[in-house]
């Protein structure tokens, strides 16, 4: 990222990495720049060397400094960044995903490329837990909800459970399929 | 007997008679050997007490009332004997009048059992036949319910099946299906449902 293009074109260009999918992902970068920032500014202030020595940060900082060819150690850089960040939290859209269990990083990491690629490319993702769902998940965007879990469609194919069931009554009713008898206890 | 008894009584007057004649004569010859005039009358009335003397008298009267007590003793022999048949008819009489009226009273008590079994059974019968019809009439409205019942279960279940299935797999494998395994699953209806999303999420950003 160039310093000397415009914010507006800046937000636009930065590149979220996959591995920062979520709101409070985009606050802890936003804190950490700012934890930076007053580490490098009191080092400086400390020591009179002029090469800075950067203090480690972490890998999703990391990796969104290197995706968007950002160089931590230049302030503008770095305030470049933290516009951008603070930008992509104010503007960007959040959409719940709710899972019946905890989704491993890898496994939002490509849903997070998903909806990156097919809605918005600064899309965030909030997970929720319902164990209730069993398979498959919730989706809950700005206005409406998409029911994508066993549950819903198994209400959606109910009629053909239904007739898939009346048939099976209709042929016990018949006689053709009569229940098998357990054994007695004993006998094999 | 009184035939008897007149035939006595004539045959001693008979005898009193010719008792008499023979005294009379004999008064008669003794009268003629005597000087002395006596009349028929006074004659008549000495041979009468001559003949009917104290001991006769009481002979006669012995004999009559040997006579009356038989006489007596023969009817109230014919009385006992008349009054054992009186009472024995009488007996049988009864006997047959109180048989006649209880066979009677018992025919019209059987008769009117008979009646009131007739009635009873009648009575039960039409209970009976009332009490099937209300049998079947709450028969079918028992099936009625069990079939609205049955249909109202049978819908709920229907109504519910999706949740059912659905807790009865949380609840046999929820824990055993990794996410992991869900990506593919997921990523397909997440595509299915991908215009209407991407038409929310433009909205809204």
């Amino acid at each position: 990222m160039e310093p000397s293009k415009s914010r507006a074109s800046q937000d636009q260009k930065m590149v979220l990495p996959m591995s920062i999918y979520s709101p409070s992902d985009i606050s802890r970068l936003i804190r950490e720049l700012d934890n930076l920032e007053n580490q490098i500014m009191q080092e400086q202030i400390r020591s009179k060397e002029s090469k800075l020595v950067l203090p480690k940060v972490s890998q999703q900082l990391n990796t969104l400094a290197d995706v968007n060819k950002v160089d931590l150690s230049q302030r503008t850089h770095r305030q470049t960044l933290q516009t951008a960040l603070a930008a992509v939290k104010q503007k960007a859209p959040v959409v719940h995903i709710s899972f019946s269990s905890e989704p491993s990083a890898g496994f939002m990491e490509k849903i997070a490329t998903w909806f990156r690629q097919q809605t918005n490319p600064y899309v965030l993702l909030t997970v929720g837990l319902q164990p209730s769902i069993a398979v498959g998940c919730v989706v809950r965007t700005t206005n409406k909800q998409f029911d994508l879990s066993l549950g819903k469609d198994l209400l959606k194919k109910s009629d053909l459970l239904i007739s898939k069931f009346s048939l099976k009554e209709q042929e016990t009713a018949s006689g053709r399929f009569m229940p098998v008898k357990s054994a007695p206890e004993g006998q094999s | 007997m009184s035939f008897w008894w007149l035939i006595l009584i004539l045959v001693a007057f008979i005898l009193m008679g010719v008792a008499f004649a023979v005294i009379f004569a004999k008064l008669d010859q003794v009268n003629k050997g005597q000087k002395k005039v006596v009349s028929y009358e006074d004659q008549t009335k000495q041979e009468v007490e001559h003949v009917f003397d104290n001991a006769f008298r009481e002979e006669m009267r012995n004999r009559g009332r040997l006579h009356f007590e038989k006489i007596i003793g023969e009817n109230a022999m014919f009385l006992q004997q008349d009054l054992r048949l009186t009472t024995s008819q009488l007996n049988d009489y009864m006997k047959n009048e109180i048989t006649v009226k209880l066979k009677d009273e018992f025919a019209k008590y059987e008769k009117s059992i008979m009646d009131a079994k007739t009635m009873a059974m009648d009575s039960i019968k039409k209970t009976n036949d009332a009490i099937e019809e209300e049998r079947a009439v709450v028969s079918q409205e028992v099936q009625k319910q069990i079939l609205v019942e049955k249909k109202q279960i049978i819908d709920k279940f229907e109504k519910n099946m999706a949740d059912i299935i659905n807790h009865y797999v949380v609840e046999a494998i929820g824990n055993q299906i990794d996410l992991n395994d869900q990506l593919e699953h997921i990523l397909g209806d997440l595509e299915a449902n991908k215009e209407a999303i991407r038409e929310d999420i433009g909205h809204g950003a």
